[in-house]
């Protein structure tokens, strides 16, 4: 009877996540370069979206050759991230963001602890020490999001059909980009975003001739 | 060294720096092989129009100074404000025509960096005191020197900073003659409208010694300026010695006066961590009555390792 069950569940899984459709937005700038590094997210329109699910394990955005590493890391609300420090030089992580203001002093090797994103929002971590090093973290309230990778696709799976608001967010845009969607079948048509992109505002790492490596 | 033990109180706090900063240069030595620190290096030609600090045209010696450096920079986080900084740098000069300015140093610097708050925009205050060994292909010139800068800072967005200035340095050689003290303020706009491209305006104030040079021959009353420039005002009152490093015998001068002098440069990046300099610089010299006026162009390349 309970081996009936779980065949059964299995079936109807199956089933759900063949009619689970699938979203490709395909990102592009105004002169239609693909545009990495764009977070697509979806909410419903039309119903209640589903409660975030963190994943257990924290996410890692790690600090290697004085960068953070990814630029851009979208996550769910609740999830923890951890920022091990790969480099010999020790760095002093920071967020004076409103979605997270957290500082993790000088260290080297894994971070004391993990710091849990609780609040929707863009979290825009610094380094004390190396002023250019500069990372992203997007929080949202929705299980559906993912990242555009160099072709500037990012691809939203197991998606319910249903009428959806989808936004996209990049670090050089002034405002997320939003449209409403319907995802019907199994494959929904590519969504192509065009994103209008301002200048690239990250400070500069590049020594001058003459002047010191810290300032 | 021939230094007087004058109870100049700079001179004896300079000694003590001295001393100092050279025991902790066995330490910051180690800064070129250990990875803690931040390592650069930079190539630079400058070409320099008026070495002799010449009034007139005629007496204008040009020449093109070409400069290799490497520095290394430890940063000792104290607390979350506060960090020493702890360097190493080593340089050599060469000079087109004149090759007796050429010289090598070895020096080390120890810095203070306090911020304050958090973040990039934090205004930054910065105490260096550095030393340096200098040997000079002309051993006259062979000394050290010592400077101490105070700087603060602020980053005003990603593409504007500002920097405030004010330096004191020293600097012995072997004839007395050629040493010299001179202290600056200066004010250095960096505006950046991308990580790419960095434009840099500078104005500065120096106060303090120069080595003015003439020409000189010999006559039955001494050696006598060439052109009879600078006849009229007594520069004998100032410290004098004989040099040879333009060919024909010069006068080297050491008078006290005061430059403005104003700086526009240009630094494409060209990598995350490489970038060309280009800068030209206009500098005017006055002591009396009497005014000079030097420009310097410089090119140059910078990485970080
Ligand atoms: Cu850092």
């Amino acid at each position: 009877m309970k081996t009936l069950l779980c065949l059964w569940l299995l079936v109807c899984g199956a089933r759900l996540a063949l009619a689970a459709g699938v979203v490709h937005v395909v990102c592009e700038d105004d002169k239609q370069q693909r545009v990495a590094d764009a977070v697509a997210w979806l909410v419903r329109a039309d119903g209640v979206t589903p409660a975030p699910q963190p994943p257990p394990a924290p996410v890692t955005i790690q600090q290697l050759g004085q960068e953070f590493d990814p630029y851009v890391t979208p996550v769910q609300v609740g999830t923890r991230i951890s920022f091990p420090n790969q480099d010999s030089v020790q760095h002093h992580v920071y967020s004076l963001s409103k979605a997270k203001r957290f500082e993790l002093p000088l260290y080297r090797g894994e971070a004391r602890e993990a710091v849990v994103f609780d609040q929707p929002g863009i979290v825009t971590l610094g380094c004390n020490i190396h002023d250019w090093m500069i990372a992203y973290v997007v929080v949202l309230p929705t299980p559906h999001f993912a990242k555009s990778g160099a072709d500037g696709t990012a691809i939203l799976s197991n998606l319910p059909a249903g009428r959806y608001t989808l936004e996209v967010w990049h670090p050089r845009l002034a405002a997320t980009v939003a449209r409403e969607i319907v995802i019907a079948g199994a494959d929904a048509a590519p969504q192509i975003i065009r994103l209008t992109l301002k200048p690239d505002r990250r400070i500069r790492r590049a020594p001058e001739a003459g002047g010191g490596a810290y300032r | 060294m021939a230094l007087n033990q004058s109870p100049l109180t700079p001179r004896i706090i300079f000694r003590r720096l001295h001393l100092a900063l050279w025991l902790s240069l066995p330490f910051t030595a180690s800064a070129l092989f250990a990875q803690p620190f931040l390592t650069s290096g930079s190539l630079t030609a400058t070409w320099h129009d008026n070495l002799t600090q010449a009034v007139a045209g005629v007496e204008h010696l040009a020449a093109t100074q070409f400069a290799a450096s490497l520095a290394a920079e430890h940063c000792h986080t104290l607390n979350r404000d506060d960090a020493l900084l702890l360097g190493a740098a080593i340089n050599a000069e060469a000079w087109s025509r004149y090759t007796g300015l050429d010289r090598a140093t070895l020096g080390g610097q120890l810095g203070w960096r306090h911020r304050f708050g958090l973040g990039a925009y934090a205004p930054t205050l910065r105490l260096d005191l550095a030393t340096a060994v200098v040997v000079a292909r002309e051993s006259a010139r062979t000394g050290n020197q010592s400077t101490a800068t105070l700087r603060a800072s602020r980053r005003f967005s990603p593409e504007t900073r500002l920097d405030l200035a004010a330096d004191y340095g020293r600097q012995t050689a072997r004839d007395t003659v050629l040493g010299q003290q001179r202290g600056s303020l200066s004010a250095e706009v960096a505006y950046d409208p991308n990580p790419q491209w960095r434009w840099r305006g500078r104005v500065r104030w120096a106060n303090g010694d120069v080595l003015v040079y003439h020409p000189v021959t010999w006559t039955p009353w001494g050696w006598q300026h060439l052109h009879g420039y600078g006849a009229g005002y007594n520069y004998y009152a100032f410290p004098t010695s004989i040099v040879r490093t333009f060919g024909p015998p010069h006068h080297a001068h050491r008078v006290f006066a005061h430059t403005w002098s104003y700086s526009l440069g240009v630094s494409p990046a060209i990598g995350p961590r490489t970038a060309l300099t280009f800068q030209i610089e206009r500098a005017e010299t006055a002591y009396d009555a009497i005014s000079y006026i030097n420009h310097a162009l410089t090119l140059g390349v910078a990485h970080q390792f």
